[in-house]
């Protein structure tokens, strides 16, 4: 039942990706990763704090793999962060920006995932 | 309909069929528009990926600090999305659901970048900052080389 429930999520998950990475793309310009890191970023939020609840004892671990590894899983992506920071590192110019592209969602992603933690 | 005696069999079971291919194909009109056949073929693709993700976890269980199915599925998400888009991307014509089904549907799903960030983050906060910070490298590192290796390969011979 868990499982269902968590490739159901993933589904809803892969979807509200899409509909949030286009949104903010399409307002971004020339900037071409920002869609991509927003919703890792969002995403993140979310999985630290559903795993936060669960250590406070308010939320059941089948709801953290329904809702954090389900659809905060498949809302955030790896994949695309990488094959971006690959398109965008052509050049001089281009390979700092995949630098701070990679190490900017890495440092911005666990401190936020190590600050809402540290909360709980 | 083969032991009714008045119509030859062979030739009522002709007409049906040239009927059923004659008749106009109703379900082509009605058809979803393509902005939704295209969210379709996204979640579509977002169930199968997390339904692999969750097959890696169960394979691997986490054994020790390093999170082997994270990783795996990470730098294979990696190789195979940098390889499939760069084919999708050079093939003529242009197919309309293969990207968004595969690519931003599957293998985006497949991997994650969520449980990546709190698994650093639970390292870190429980002093094992040397398994945090080599998991962290380590995993972009083998993401990046992989994606790269994946758009090398795709983009040969097309």
């Amino acid at each position: 039942m868990t499982a269902v429930g968590m490739v159901l999520a993933g589904a809803l998950g892969a979807w509200a990706r899409y509909e949030l990475a286009g949104w903010i793309q399409a307002r971004a310009g020339t900037a071409l990763t920002l869609g991509t890191a927003v919703v890792n970023l969002t995403g993140t939020v979310v999985f630290a704090a559903l795993v936060a609840a669960q250590h406070a004892g308010v939320l059941s671990s089948g709801w953290v793999t329904v809702l954090g590894t389900g659809f905060a899983g498949a809302f955030t992506t790896f994949s695309t962060w990488m094959v971006e920071s690959v398109h965008v590192a052509g050049g001089r110019v281009g390979l700092r920006v995949a630098a701070v592209n990679l190490g900017g969602q890495l440092l911005a992603g666990s401190a936020v995932a190590g600050v809402i933690l540290a909360l709980a | 309909m083969a032991q009714d005696g008045h119509i030859h069999p062979d030739g009522a079971e002709r007409y049906l069929l040239l009927r059923l291919l004659s008749r106009p194909r109703r379900w082509a009109r009605r058809r979803l528009p393509l902005p939704w056949r295209r969210r379709l073929a996204i979640a579509v693709g977002g169930a199968v990926g997390t339904a692999l993700r969750g097959l890696v976890a169960v394979a691997l269980p986490l054994d020790g600090a390093w999170p082997w199915a994270t990783f795996v599925e990470n730098v294979s998400g990696s190789l195979l999305l940098g390889y499939l888009l760069t084919r999708f991307l050079h093939a003529a014509p242009r197919t309309t659901l293969t990207i968004p089904l595969f690519c931003t549907g599957m293998l985006g799903s497949y991997t994650t970048f969520s449980t990546f960030a709190v698994e650093i983050a639970r390292l870190a906060g429980t002093n094992q900052t040397g398994a945090a910070v080599g998991y962290a490298l380590g995993s972009i590192t083998a993401g990046f080389g992989a994606a790269l290796l994946g758009v090398r390969l795709g983009g040969r011979r097309s």
